[in-house]
């Protein structure tokens, strides 16, 4: 059979089970909860599903191989180790957040510090970050798909746009569905792309002993162009983002019991850090077997150098885990910035749920704003914006400012007194990177070194 | 056994909107995949065939270059069944066979943006697919809540969906007719059981008082007898005994005021005179309890159409029973003014209110929570408003309650009756 044939085949095969694996958009009896936060009701299954799934963004699989196969274990240093950091935070938090029975991260920073501006400030926020963090799934994938079935990104965009609509439409329910056939794909696709290159290259032995021989330095954890203090500082910034990201702490809020989110957060790092292992192969050996692939964008060079090192089955298995890792890290990001939109930026919208028509309402105006914004995602997508990591690292880098203080190191708040901090903080980061072209992860720790300094100063005013 | 969940309108819309644009993709793809294939095909053949004959007169040197515009669709095969030959004139001879892999990776490449558009019209169709069934079970849903709080005994209206189909429109429109259809007969229901109580109450009533008011009239003109015949120091005893006996008598007289009213002799009943003669009335009880009472008509305000004794008893009550209700002072307002073809009456006090669970009984005969309420006041103003064809209403929002009595203006040069 024609490769292109079972390419486009194989993506129809991925719509049609996405279709009727992943349910109905419109439940029957639904209301905000349900939408936003599963009805507080996810079991383990979906959670693992949908919390690695969303972790595994395309900058993951395909950001991090590419710089893998560019710079060697710096990569893994630089990003991977800083995202796990991260993740070990993550346990301090679950009973903070499940106490609060809050549908978002904006409304319970709000609520925390008896302050709508904050919860407005941080809303925004997160329009932002997450709105400039889908544009790179959907040009992650629609460049790969582009390349490999010749066709224009435009035209390949559109099917991530429309599978990452189909299940937004549905809240988190039909999220975390979705996510878990997605981390079918991303765990399937990557162990077989990895086990099958890892096999032509002989061994993990084998792949050092040739870097060690053509690029020693790619064995080295730290980078030659920064120092190992800028690298542990950018390490340390991807860790805060993580550990603060609205994304995880919502699934920790969607858990069942308090106990599901522990064991999501045990079985998660199990499951990702085989994913990583599996991509560090793939970097690694495609680097010793076909070296010097070069193109003009990182998503360009993932296509060419994996079409050309893997045999089709495999190497479609592998584009597969990229899209069905666009798919499900956008479909959360579009959900929680619709949410940030209709929920958290609407005064007169309350926690609890009205009646049936007022919900009908709220969740329809809900779908508008996912329609919206994904479509302001796609456009963006089609111009030139910087690659694919850097815009995760700006980001993180907000999300970090608004929410890593009072969910890790505030442990009494005192109403109304973060605003003016986190305000303060996110312009300093604006000035930092903007205008004096630092990297957004060294501008975050000033920026948050401000914020605390502001919120717990000697000149503070005694509540 | 739980029987599987039926599949909903959703998920039928879906697999038959999806079926759809897979079977058109199918259709469309499949034949253009299969023209190009046959089309291709010939082309080859021809294209072999013109190297044939061009090669039979030509040396072998030279026929090279022509065999390779064969490449792209003719392979090169061993000696075997089916193979096509070239010779050319020096007896050198070529053996092809059709390469169908590269004719259909070809043909793919070319309809690329064909199956493209299919996938993403399946998509599309799904999408569209979701909404249809948005769209239809929307105004079923908010029908099925609307029948959920019916039976739960919260009335509900449905509200106007914009942009639903007429049918389903209907479908609200019919539940909110049958609601209000319901409404109204549970209210019919209501008051026709009250009016069966109020009969069967009536006539025990007028019965015992019948029976104890001749008793009483006996018991008055014996105790006023017995006055002038006792000494001035014990007639103060019989000075509370003959109160008693006429608040006893108020009582009887106001149950069977109640019990057996006296149809109402209708006549013109100026407005002004009415309620100037219940401020009148009304003004000791006013001064004892600090109640400031104010009064106004409006101006040009018709004569009513009833019976004026019976009038001054509703609004008498109805200031009374305000006074009652603000022991520690308050105000009363009293105002009249034309509503259509109606005068309306309105008491306003600003006494605590009436708690809303009780609002649905204060008209019920004996009901009353004051100690020392006999609870006909407001049950005689109800049964006289209505032998008036009249209306009483009672709002009661926090700190004040209204009563509003609508009554029929007096017909122009009508008399009394």
């Amino acid at each position: 059979m024609p490769v292109l044939l079972l390419q486009i085949l194989v993506f129809g095969a991925y719509t049609l089970a996405l279709v009727f694996l992943a349910g109905e958009a419109f439940n029957w009896k639904e209301d905000r909860r349900l939408f936003y936060v599963g009805g507080n009701r996810l079991t383990l299954v979906p959670m693992v599903g949908t919390f690695v799934a969303t972790w595994m963004s395309a900058a993951s699989v395909l950001g991090y191989t590419m710089w893998l196969y560019a710079d060697g274990y710096v990569a893994f240093t630089g990003s991977v180790n800083g995202w796990l950091i991260g993740l070990l935070f993550m346990p301090f938090i679950v009973r903070k957040l499940r106490a609060s029975r809050a549908l978002s991260l904006p409304q319970w920073l709000g609520d925390t510090f008896g302050d709508r501006r904050l919860r407005s400030l941080s809303a925004v926020a997160l329009i932002g970050a997450y709105t400039f963090y889908m544009v790179i799934q959907f040009r992650a994938f629609g460049t790969i798909v582009a390349t490999l079935l010749d066709i224009k990104v435009i035209v390949a965009s559109a099917l991530v746009y429309l599978f990452v609509l189909y299940t937004t439409f549905g809240g988190l329910p039909s999220v975390a569905r979705s996510d878990t056939l997605n981390l079918a794909l991303i765990l399937g696709g990557v162990l077989l792309a990895a086990g099958t290159l890892l096999k032509r290259a002989g061994s993990l032995a084998a792949v050092h002993a040739a870097i060690a021989e053509r690029a020693p330095a790619m064995l080295s954890p730290w980078s030659e162009g920064w120092s190992p203090l800028v690298t542990t500082l950018m390490m340390l910034s991807w860790g805060l983002g993580v550990a603060a990201n609205p994304q995880y702490a919502v699934r920790l809020l969607s858990a069942r019991t308090t106990r599901d989110a522990y064991g999501t957060l045990a079985t998660s790092s199990l499951i990702i850090g085989a994913i990583y292992a599996g991509l560090t192969v793939l970097g690694l050996s495609a680097f010793v077997l076909f070296p010097g692939v070069r193109a003009a964008s990182d998503e360009l060079a993932f296509t060419r150098l994996f079409s050309l090192a893997l045999p089709p089955l495999p190497a479609l298995a592998l584009f597969l885990a990229v899209l069905a890792a666009a798919v499900s890290t956008a479909n959360s990001q579009l959900l929680l910035a619709a949410c940030s939109l209709c929920y958290d930026l609407s005064p007169r919208e309350g926690r609890n749920r009205g009646d049936l028509v007022t919900e009908d309402r709220f969740l329809f105006k809900n779908r508008l704003a996912i329609a919206g914004i994904a479509t302001a995602a796609l456009v963006l997508s089609q111009f030139r914006l910087p690659g694919v990591l850097l815009i995760g690292r700006y980001s993180w880098t907000v999300v970090a400012i608004c929410f890593f203080l009072p969910l890790y190191v505030i442990r009494t708040p005192r109403p109304r007194a973060l605003f003016v901090p986190l305000s303060a903080a996110l312009l300093l980061h604006l000035f930092l990177t903007v205008f004096l072209g630092l990297l957004p992860e060294l501008a975050l720790l000033p920026a948050l070194a401000l914020e605390g300094l502001l919120y717990f100063g000697p000149w503070r005013k005694k509540s | 056994m739980r029987s599987p969940r039926p599949l909903s309108i959703e998920t039928r819309i879906k697999v038959i909107l999806t079926a759809i644009a897979m079977g058109l993709t199918g259709l469309t793809v499949g034949t253009a995949l299969t023209q190009g294939f046959f089309e291709r095909t010939g082309e080859a053949r021809l294209l072999l065939e013109t190297a044939r004959s061009a090669a039979s007169g030509l040396p072998a040197a030279q026929v090279e270059p022509l065999l390779e515009r064969l490449r792209p669709f003719w392979k090169e095969a061993p000696r075997a069944q089916g193979a096509e030959t070239v010779r050319s004139a020096d007896g050198q001879e070529w053996r092809f066979a059709l390469d169908r892999a590269a004719i259909w990776n070809a043909l793919v490449y070319r309809q690329r943006y064909v199956l493209v558009a299919g996938l993403i019209g399946l998509l599309v169709a799904v999408e569209l697919a979701v909404f249809l069934a948005y769209s239809l079970t929307r105004p079923m849903k908010i029908l099925a809540w609307g029948c959920e709080q019916m039976r739960s005994g919260r009335w509900v209206r449905l509200p106007t969906l914009s942009r639903t189909p007429y049918e389903l429109e209907a479908l609200n429109e019919a539940f909110n007719g049958m609601v209000e259809d319901l409404k109204r007969w549970q209210d019919f229901q209501k008051q026709a059981a009250r009016v069966e109580r109020l009969a069967a109450l009536g006539s025990v009533a007028a019965a015992v008082a019948h029976e104890v008011k001749n008793p009483l009239a006996s018991m008055r003109i014996h105790l006023d007898l017995l006055r002038g015949r006792l000494p001035e120091n014990e007639r103060d005893c019989l000075e509370i005994l003959g109160a008693e006996l006429d608040r006893l008598n108020q009582t009887v007289s106001q149950l069977l005021s109640y019990a057996r009213p006296r149809p109402p002799l209708f006549g013109p009943v100026d407005v002004r005179e009415l309620l100037s003669w219940t401020a009148s009335m009304t003004s000791t009880p006013c001064r004892l309890a600090a109640v400031n009472l104010s009064w106004a008509v409006e101006e040009g305000c018709p004569p009513i159409w009833g019976d004026g004794p019976q009038l001054k008893q509703v609004l008498l009550n109805l200031v009374l029973n305000a006074v009652a209700a603000q022991p520690d002072g308050g105000s009363v307002r009293l105002e009249a003014q034309r509503s259509g073809q109606n005068v309306v009456l309105r008491v306003e006090d600003t006494g605590p209110g009436i708690p809303a669970e009780l609002l649905e009984r204060i008209f019920d005969p004996f009901f009353t929570t004051r100690p020392e309420g006999t609870g006909l006041g407001l049950s005689i103003v109800h049964r006289i408003v209505e032998g008036h064809g009249g209306r009483i209403d009672v709002e009661s929002p926090g700190q004040k309650t209204v009563f509003s009595v609508s009554l029929p203006t007096a017909p122009q040069g009508k008399k009394e009756c």
